[in-house]
Parts: structure tokens; sequence; C-alpha cells
């Protein structure tokens, strides 16, 4: 199992860099950033609902 | 075809994907953004503008692609004793790899609706990593 903890950090860690590296034309974006934060809100959320459910805190 | 086969090929066409898609994004960027002053002007990504503005561009995209390949393929080979983790991250990858693809598009198409939905697919790709990380804690707590 600290194999698959391992691999599910790794794939944390590509999908932050490459949050950080892909590459577009940004002048034309207009989302504030506040929206970009919602999404990891969203992901830790569902992390302490599956908790709950599970009974595992 | 079996699971295991299935695996098999996934693991070694995902990385493949996810790395290319690197190149697709930085090369379809250097191309369509014409000029290294625009290109540092109206690009979003902090370690591209880094790495142009500092003449880095090819040590950077070489590092990237090494980095891509490498990372995702032992991520993946480590998760794939758990059918469910691997499809997760499989999908996680294959998210990432569109917004790669799409991203480098952008210089062309310049829209605002297009840019927006490149974002989007970013967080979403962040908010499954997060999801899939504490999945992956919470069935070890589980089990021990």
């Amino acid at each position: 199992m600290r194999n698959e903890i391992v691999g599910a950090i790794l794939i944390f860690i590509l999908s932050l860099y490459s949050a950080a590296s892909v590459s577009w034309y940004s002048p034309s974006a207009d989302l504030p950033a506040a929206v970009f934060a919602v999404f990891p809100v969203m992901g830790a959320i569902g992390v302490i609902f599956l908790a709950h459910k599970k009974k595992a805190v | 075809m079996s699971k295991n086969d299935m695996i098999g090929k996934l693991l070694i066409s995902i990385p493949f994907f996810f790395a290319i898609s690197a190149i697709i994004d930085y090369s379809t960027t250097v191309w369509f953004a014409g000029t290294k002053e625009n290109l540092i002007q109206n690009e979003f990504s902090p370690l591209l503008v880094y790495a142009v503005r500092n003449d880095l561009l090819i040590p950077y995209l070489i590092l990237t692609v090494v980095f891509y390949y490498s990372g995702s393929y032992i991520a993946l080979k480590m998760l794939s004793s758990d059918e469910k983790l691997f499809y997760c991250a499989s999908a996680i990858l294959i998210l990432i790899s569109l917004a790669h693809t799409l991203g480098g598009l952008s210089w062309y198409f310049k829209s605002e609706a297009y840019s927006n939905t490149i974002l989007a697919i970013s967080a979403i790709s962040v908010m499954m990593a997060i999801f899939l990380s504490g999945w992956s804690i919470l069935q070890k707590r589980n089990v021990s």
C-alpha cells in the first residue's frame, strides 16, 4: 500500500508542476485567481467527505 | 485483451502521450507567438516565461519532457497494483496532456472562452490529484 501513496503523491506533484508549466495565451483569460483556488478546495472537501463516509476520521 | 495487458499498454502509452503533449504545447506556443517579446508579454506559464527570458528554452523543454515521462511512468507503475487508483491516475495524466495540447493552440485562437477552458482543465486536474492522494491514504488507513 505504501507504493500507492508514493505514486499518488507523485501524480499530485506532476499536476502541480503542469499547472505552472501549461502554456496558454493569458491576456484573453479573465477568470480571477480565486476561481483557480476553488478546484483544489473542492478536491480537499471530497477527501473529507470520503473519510467521513468510510468512518476513517 | 486481459486487464494486465491493458494496464501494460497504458503504462507505456500514457507517459509517452504526456511527454509529447509538452513538446506540442511549447512548439506551437513558440511558433504562433512569433517574437520573444510577444511571448514574454502574453504568456501565462511563469516557468516558460522565465526560461524564455533567460534563453533556457531548450534545456527547460528537455528537462520537462524527461520529468514528465519518468515521473508519470514511475507513478503509474506504483499504482498498477490497484486498478481503481491506476485508472484514476491515468485520467488525470490524460487531462493534463489535453491541457498542454490545447494550451499551445490558445496562441492561435486567442479567445477568452478558450483560454478560460485551459485554466479550468488545469485546475480540475489538480483537484483530482488531491482527491487521489487522499483516497490512497484513506485506503492505507483502512487496510492497517
